[in-house]
């Protein structure tokens, strides 16, 4: 096909969910797009832009309540007028779909050699027996070791990165010419998301079109020539990527680009904390761990969740605590406030013993270490206002008469950007940026000398985590506030932290201040992190230092 | 798997001992024997059969002077020798004789009245299910909630009315043929049907809208593909929990159709014998009971495991975690040993 004719070709495609109401609300409206042979689109936008909706509706894949309009042509013939038939033939033969999240998208009770046989059967492209070879051989492809094992297993029995690329296999073992990955790395590890997009490179040096469906712009310039934005259902913004990441005309677009961090390692990047880092021998930090161990007894026997991990915090500093998941970063933060109880080790907060200290004694040091979670949806008390919410550490604590307490959580509220007027909504009735915001109130309400923060942005939209880091980085300059601040975004440790402690299987990689890490870091490991990192301002590198092959992503049995 | 079928049999076992304890104490608690209550009934002595003979031997096994722990262990040392003695209502029959008669026809009863709710009730959900907010739907459903609040045996009756009184194709009573089936079997079959009806619904529903239908969708599978091959299998790994119970209730619980249709199952010796603190027939029947439903609830979960792959797998690697050699469960991340090239961090 020549480049005239694109591969796809979508004209002003809308989508209507029919309420109750029948009224249809619009989530889609007026998105076109052009791909030709051999391309590769990204459409880039935060939680709710109709992103996944759109590219569900091309394949009318979406719920009876769904109004779709407009014209979808893939390779001339319009999708949304194919009778149902022809629109068969086209799904997994014309155009896969991977889906985010692979453990949700494959049938847990079928094992991989059904799945991925079985739509070859349906399109009838081969014989049973042709059908498992090929299935066999896109396993293969998709760098999963043994296949011919592993095609007998099921979806569950695999680790999160071989799932993802089994579901891979099973979307282009029909040969397709178009892939639609709808993010297919968000739930995983930096270093495992690399693996699978470098797989995404590779299919399209095969010549398989792509469009990315995705929110991360360092993903999508890693593997995209052109993106698309899109917020609340429009299209705000298409280009070549190489020109929009330079110069975006749309303001929303340059907001997100200006939101997307990048970690920055080159050596002349100097930015020296405010607060020199003290030697880690320096007198009295305001919290020291030592030798922190926390094992668990699960049913897989023992695991040491934290390993002799020791961390000191001084004042007015903030650590940050940098790991891939299941590294022991968020229950080092929990051993901390002692919110679990360790297996051994120390725990110091201004001189007092924090886990020897009695039921009266802990209350009060608590009363200076304050926390902030992930999910402000889950950690807000729902049938509280947010006032309420704030007051109540106040009250727990049995600080000053309701009605100071009221002025207190007023006050804290301002503080953090939420309006007094919006003080006795309920949580639901806030964004997820806003909530976040008022669990950072609540944390301020005691004025705590330390605030622990257990990925307080992950939850969030880039440019909302970017004001809730803003926010952060400004309290903690007014209010003299120390911090340990856990997190699996390298970029966002950078911008805030001073020092910066890398964990990985429970125990501590490296410690070092924030910019040597960056620009020199010692351990092997924290190299592979960096290396991981896919940039948004600066050119990617495509699989510079090839990662090793995932030979200890192993089969979980 | 040998092992796991070993633990759940220790486990039955200790389940019976605690359930028969409970009936027997509560036995103990309340006023009146059997002795009494049959004076009460007859004016002579122990129900009719007042020969010494009789009364002496039941003196010798449960005798008023003998303490209540003592009967307890001859009772239990006979259940389990297969000898729990002859019951006092019906002092020629043995409790394994009674139940060895009784029980072939209430377990007929209740196959016939499972296999007829599997056969209504899963095409009705599924369809249900499949025709969402539709008049199929809401029709459905709105029938099934309201026979499952009314009894079974009401159904029996008008069932007889129309049946036997009216047309008299069907007798109305009795346990001489296939045709005395008829009735009690769909009698019983109502409410469950209505009650699995909905719960397959439901559970189908939740299945279609999993991500990985949509997923076979986007392969280019055909409704009637994805359905069965995908969501119903699925949606059934809940019902089957259901369908257990059901017939256990059935197999035990048919108390109020035998009654009404003359039936000679356990059901109406269950009643027969607590009504007239027929202890050993009692203590024989609930621990009848306790077995065919314990034996059934193992049997649904060996199911579950051959319908759920992770049920299966969980079970046959459980002894091997127990033992230490599983290797922690890891988030599927790399270790940092294979990021660090190698470099040897952590085994």
């Amino acid at each position: 096909m020549t480049s005239g004719h694109p591969l796809l070709s979508v004209r002003d495609l809308t989508v209507g969910f029919r309420g109750r109401d029948g009224q249809p609300t619009p989530a889609v409206q007026g998105l076109s797009l052009n791909l030709s042979q051999g391309g590769s689109l990204a459409i880039v936008g935060e939680s709710g832009s109709g992103k996944t909706v759109s590219m569900r509706a091309l394949l009318r894949l979406l719920p009876g309540s769904a109004e779709v309009g407009g014209r979808a042509a893939f390779e001339g013939h319009d999708l949304l007028r194919l009778p149902a038939d022809r629109l068969r033939a086209v799904r997994g033969r014309g155009i896969g779909m991977v889906f985010q999240n692979a453990m949700d998208a494959l049938n847990p009770t079928r094992t991989l050699k059904s799945q991925l046989t079985e739509h070859l059967r349906w399109h009838r492209i081969c014989s049973r027996s042709e059908a498992t070879r090929r299935a066999v051989a896109a396993l293969d492809r998709v760098g999963i070791p043994e296949p011919h094992r592993r095609i007998r297993m099921y979806p569950f029995q695999l680790s999160g990165g071989m799932r993802q690329r089994a579901m891979i296999a099973m979307s282009i073992v029909a040969g397709p010419r178009l892939l639609i990955a709808d993010e297919p790395t968000t739930a995983l590890d930096v270093t495992v998301q690399r693996q699978v997009l470098d797989l995404l490179n590779d299919l399209r040096d095969d010549g398989l079109s792509l469009i990315m469906i995705t929110h991360d712009l360092g993903v999508a310039r890693y593997l995209c020539d052109d993106v698309v934005v899109m917020r609340d259902g429009r299209v705000v913004e298409s280009a070549p990527m190489a020109e929009f990441v330079t110069s975006a005309s749309h303001p929303y677009s340059k907001q997100l680009l200006a939101a997307a961090l990048d970690v920055d390692t080159s050596t002349d990047a100097t930015q020296q904390s405010a607060v020199p880092d003290p030697e880690p021998e320096a007198p009295s930090p305001l919290m020291r761990a030592n030798d922190l161990v926390k094992v668990f007894n699960g049913r897989g026997g023992e695991t040491r969740a934290v390993d002799q991990v020791s961390v000191s915090i001084h004042r007015g500093q903030t650590v940050g605590v940098v790991g891939e998941s299941g590294s022991g970063k968020s229950t080092l933060a929990r051993l901390l406030v002692r919110l679990i109880e360790p297996t051994s080790g120390t725990v110091t907060f201004a001189g007092a013993d924090l886990l020897g200290a009695g039921r009266r004694e802990l209350h009060q040091l608590r009363r200076r270490v304050q926390m902030v979670f992930q999910n402000p949806h889950g950690s807000l008390l729902p049938h509280l206002s947010v006032a309420a919410n704030v007051m109540e550490p106040l009250r727990a604590h049995r600080v000053g008469t309701p009605v100071q307490r009221r002025q207190r959580a007023l006050e804290m509220l301002e503080l953090v950007g939420v309006p007094a007027q919006r003080a006795d909504h309920y949580p639901r009735q806030f964004s997820g940026g806003q909530q976040q915001r008022v669990a950072i109130a609540r944390a301020l309400a005691l004025e705590p000398e330390l605030l622990i923060c257990d990925e307080p942005t992950s939850a969030l939209d880039l440019s909302i985590q970017a004001q809730i880091l803003d926010l952060l980085g400004d309290l903690q300059q007014r209010l003299g506030l120390s911090m340990l601040f856990v997190t699996h975004n390298l970029a966002v440790a950078q911008r805030l932290c001073d020092r910066i402690v890398v964990m990985a299987a429970g125990q501590v990689m490296e410690v070092a201040p924030a910019h040597q890490l960056f620009t020199s870091p010692q351990h092997p490991y924290t190299r592979a992190l960096l290396d991981a990192v896919l940039p948004v301002h600066s050119p990617p590198q495509r699989a510079a230092q090839p990662l090793d092959p995932p030979q200890t992503e192993e089969i979980r049995r | 798997m040998v092992g796991y079928l070993v633990r759940r049999c220790i486990r039955l076992v200790v389940s019976l001992v605690v359930v028969s304890i409970i009936p027997f104490g509560l036995l103990q608690m309340v006023p009146g024997s059997f002795g009494e209550l049959s004076q009460l009934a007859s004016g002579s002595g122990l129900g009719g059969t007042d020969t010494a003979e009789a009364a002496a031997q039941l003196e010798e096994r449960y005798g008023e002077g003998t303490p209540a722990w003592r009967q307890y262990l001859t009772f239990m040392q006979g259940a389990v020798t297969g000898d729990m003695g002859p019951s006092y209502k019906y002092p020629q029959l043995t409790v394994e004789q009674i139940i060895a008669d009784a029980f072939p026809v209430s377990l007929t009863l209740a196959a016939l009245a499972t296999a007829l709710t599997l056969v209504i009730a899963v095409p009705i959900g599924v369809l249900a299910a499949l025709r969402k907010d539709t008049f199929a739907d809401y029709g459905s459903m709105f029938t099934l909630t309201t026979i499952q609040a009314l009894p079974g045996y009401l159904f029996a009756l008008v069932l007889i009315l129309i049946f036997a009184a009216g047309l008299g194709w069907l007798p109305t009573s009795g346990w001489s043929g296939p045709q005395n089936l008829i009735i009690p079997v769909i009698a019983l079959a109502v409410q469950p049907t209505a009650m699995l009806a909905r719960y397959v619904r439901s559970s189908m529903l939740e299945a279609l809208r999993e991500e990985y239908v949509v997923a076979a969708y986007a392969k280019g599978g055909t409704p009637g593909a994805v359905t069965i091959r995908h969501a119903l299998r699925n949606s059934l790994i809940p019902v089957v929990t259901v369908v257990g119970p059901i017939f256990a209730a059935l197999a035990t619980g048919t108390v109020f159709i035998e009654a009404l249709m003359g039936i000679p199952g356990l059901g109406m010796f269950f009643t027969v014998a607590a009504r007239s603190r027929d202890v050993p027939l009692l203590m024989g029947t609930t621990l009848f009971f306790a077995l065919i439903i314990m034996v059934l609830n193992l049997l649904v979960d060996l199911l579950y495991g051959v319908l759920d792959p992770r049920i299966r797998h969980e079970r046959t690697t459980g002894r091997r975690r127990r033992r230490g050699k599983q290797e922690p469960e890891g988030e599927g991340h790399t270790t940092p040993a294979t990021l660090a090239g190698g470099l040897e961090v952590r085994a």
